[in-house]
């Protein structure tokens, strides 16, 4: 089995993004590559925060982020998603549907769940979901939450979640952040590279 | 006067019942014309379309005309029951509190007015109360000397019953500094207001929502005769707005 | 400089009035105001005050604060319902669902003028603690009387949309666009879940109404996102009619006749393509600017290459 490992950079913007909509059950996909069994995943974009459930927006964020994924010689790799309620980090039926389309492109695609009842505690508060396809059915089953720099899903760097906290309770970062729902009404929000923000995570 | 005015709000307090309890199916049955009014009102350039506008326009006919919104449930067939006909406010208890409570309120602020005006007659009838220090044209003569039959007095003079309404008036600043903005001293409101009409914002007599409903049901069939999408042609409208085909109202230009 | 009380009041009461959520601000306003001992002079204004400030904590996740408020409020107004839906609210905010559940439920059943803010909390918890089935009950009960409250029915078609049941989601949400007919953002809901519902003609009507509302800026650009993406997939199946799915409406819409279709196709390529050419940087001019001026250059070129290629595939 590969190992899945995300920067510091794809995290903190994920983490972001569930910052600036603590009530919306925001989602959208990773960028990585693969080398080998291994998958490290190296930036994220953000997609919906206003209908997660509708298809129209999530199809046409999906293959633009698709096409600036090639551009950068990335694919895209994953899903992820805040949870609607914060007791039940479950991965929604439109979060399967997605998932699958990514699996589509990615043969080792996987899913993220944010636990939101965890964020603020300095956890990685991360869920990841892998498929499993037993008698023609493709289910998402969810795996050993991420806990570090160790195991099969990891940080690259394990002091990442303390340094996500301090962008978001210090210096406010997530309200520079901007996703596809932002950048729709607005089309100077820069979604795809957040470069304001990526240049202060990681110079 | 301003003590009685003081005492006056507290009594209106005192005697100001607690709002009634209102029924979830009294709450439905007012607000079921609302939905097809709501519905009606943008019939001609509805923003549902046909498929939608249709199956609501039917459902709520067929609630109109079955009574489902009603309070006490649809009407029975019986033709021995008694038909409900509009209600007599006065056999309504409900209604009839409302009215009572109204009464009250009059005759707080009507008693203690006719105590004060009947004492400052009946003591000083004829009295000149004040100069003012201002000379008056004779237009105001029956202002300021009401009670007072002298025809060649200086209109500066003031009798007491002039200077009474005078501050019957003129009180109202100091009750809004004493009591606040909603004071109930304000004696003026019982002077607009007419006896037995109650407060504003009290619910207008009984309604006989059978009757309602039947208008209603009519008019939304009228509505539903009239009723267009606004998504009809609508691609056509976007094109002409973008010149992208000519546009039916605008002479073609070069 | 405007650091004052007085002028944080009156930003928290502006807030209040019209109903802006605004969490982070009105914290640390308030937590300013509490520290100066400015309660005081807020007068009958600081009520209301704490109980904004209580619900802004209650959201961060200030249990501290919440608490201080709702014990203040709860000595001036002894069971009153307002309070109590306040610390219903801290009991979900802990997870302790059933208890706020039953707090509700007691609020509910004593007092007789149907406090609906409170009967709209619970269908929340209902369905925050994962009682879908009941939530949906509740709320068809509620909006049958309180037909006239929107935010009610969006609850509900989300509901919907999120147990994938998208018809029924576009049906709550025709009752949105019925009672608030003149907002665009509503229309573009509805013309997203009639695609989610596979209803694409339909869902091309919606999207050209939003941008017959919205020509241009603001909500215009996911309007005419939308027209590309309804017509491009009209188009394709159009000379074969082999795409059954895509031109089939289960509310029966008419579709624009093929010359119209390409039109409007070409007309939202150009829409898109114009709304990306005039945009300038200068307007997201934000605290960054100096770092981002750099980067600021290239942030439209990135996102109008992503476009013309999408534009231009399939």
């Amino acid at each position: 089995m590969g190992t899945y490992t995300l920067n510091n950079t794809a995290y903190i913007k994920l983490v972001l993004h569930a910052a600036k909509h603590p009530h919306a059950p925001v989602n959208g996909v990773l960028l990585g590559v693969k080398s080998g069994n291994d998958v490290s995943i190296v930036d994220t974009v953000p997609l919906l925060h206003h209908w997660t459930s509708l298809s129209p927006m999530m199809e046409i964020g999906l293959d633009l982020a698709r096409s600036h994924a090639e551009e950068r010689h990335l694919k895209i790799v994953g899903y992820y998603q805040a949870t609607e309620r914060p007791n039940d980090p479950v991965l929604v039926p439109v979060g399967e549907k997605v998932s699958a389309v990514i699996k589509e492109g990615f043969e080792n695609a996987f899913a993220l769940v944010i636990d939101g009842s965890s964020l603020g505690s300095g956890d990685p508060a991360l869920i990841p979901h892998l498929p499993s396809t037993s008698k023609g059915v493709t289910e998402w089953l969810p795996q050993t939450p991420i806990s570090g720099s160790t195991g099969q899903f990891c940080l690259a760097d394990p002091a990442s979640p303390s340094v996500a906290l301090e962008a978001v309770r210090v210096q406010g970062l997530h309200h520079q952040f901007g996703d596809f729902d932002d950048h729709l009404e607005d089309v100077t929000i820069d979604w795809l590279r957040n470069a304001p923000v990526s240049y202060l995570i990681s110079p | 006067m301003i003590l009685v005015g003081v005492l006056r709000h507290y009594v209106t307090l005192l005697l100001n019942s607690p709002p009634k309890k209102q029924t979830l199916a009294a709450i439905r049955e007012q607000r079921g014309l609302v939905r097809s009014q709501v519905l009606r009102a943008t019939s001609t350039n509805s923003p549902l379309p046909p498929h939608y506008y249709r199956a609501l326009s039917s459902h709520l006919i067929q609630s109109f005309t079955l009574g489902t919104y009603l309070k006490d449930g649809p009407p029975s067939n019986n033709p021995d029951a008694p038909k409900p006909g509009p209600v007599n406010p006065l056999s309504d208890p409900g209604a009839m509190e409302g009215m009572m409570d109204g009464m009250k309120k009059q005759m707080v602020m009507m008693v203690p007015q006719m105590v004060i005006m009947g004492w400052i007659n009946f003591f000083f009838q004829g009295f000149v109360l004040i100069k003012l220090p201002f000379p008056l044209t004779l237009g105001f003569k029956s202002m300021m000397q009401r009670g007072i039959e002298t025809q060649d007095m200086d209109v500066r003079w003031v009798s007491s019953l002039s200077w009474y309404f005078l501050n019957l008036f003129g009180l109202n600043g100091l009750f809004r500094l004493i009591l606040g903005t909603e004071n109930a001293a304000d004696s003026t409101q019982d002077m607009s207001a007419l006896p037995f009409v109650g407060t504003p914002g009290a619910p207008a007599g009984p309604q006989d929502y059978v009757k309602l409903f039947a208008t209603e049901k009519d008019n939304l069939e009228f509505a539903e005769g009239q009723y267009s999408w606004v998504g009809d042609g609508v691609e056509r409208r976007v094109l002409e707005q973008w010149g992208m085909v000519p546009s039916p109202g605008k002479p073609k230009s070069a | 400089m405007g650091m004052s009380v007085d002028s944080y009041a009156n930003v928290l009461a502006e807030y209040r009035t019209r109903n802006i959520r605004a969490s982070e601000d009105v914290l640390k306003k308030g937590i300013f105001i509490l520290e100066r001992n400015g309660l005081g002079k807020l007068g009958s204004e600081a009520w209301p005050f704490l109980e904004q400030l209580a619900l802004a904590a209650l959201d961060l996740g200030r249990l501290d604060i919440a608490n201080e408020c709702i014990s203040r409020l709860d000595k001036q107004f002894v069971g009153s319902p307002r309070v109590e839906c306040l610390q219903g609210i801290r009991l979900e905010f802990k997870g302790a669902y059933d208890d706020a559940l039953a707090m509700y439920q007691a609020i509910l059943e004593v007092d007789p003028q149907i406090p609906y803010a409170i009967w709209k909390r619970k269908i929340s918890v209902l369905r925050q603690s994962g009682k879908i089935k009941h939530a949906v009950d509740e709320l068809i009960t509620y909006l049958d009387a309180f037909y006239t409250d929107p935010e009610a029915w969006l609850e509900l078609a989300d509901i919907y949309a999120s147990m994938s049941l998208y018809l029924q989601s576009l049906s709550s949400l025709s009752h949105v666009l019925l009672l608030i007919p003149q907002n665009p953002f509503y229309v573009l809901q509805a013309a997203e879940t009639a695609y989610t519902a596979l209803d694409i003609p339909l869902a091309l009507k919606f999207f050209l109404r939003s941008v017959e509302m919205v020509p241009e800026g603001g909500a215009s650009t996911r309007g005419w996102y939308g027209v590309k993406l309804c017509a491009r997939r009209l188009l394709s199946s159009l000379p074969t009619s082999l795409d059954a799915v895509a031109t089939s409406s289960a509310s029966e819409t008419p579709l624009p006749s093929a010359h119209h279709l390409a039109l409007l196709d070409q007309l939202a390529t150009e829409r898109l393509l114009a709304a990306y050419s005039t945009s300038s940087p200068s307007s997201a001019a934000s605290k960054t600017a100096s770092v981002s001026a750099s980067l600021a250059g290239s942030v439209a070129a990135d996102a109008r290459e992503v476009l013309i290629r999408w534009l231009q595939g399939k």
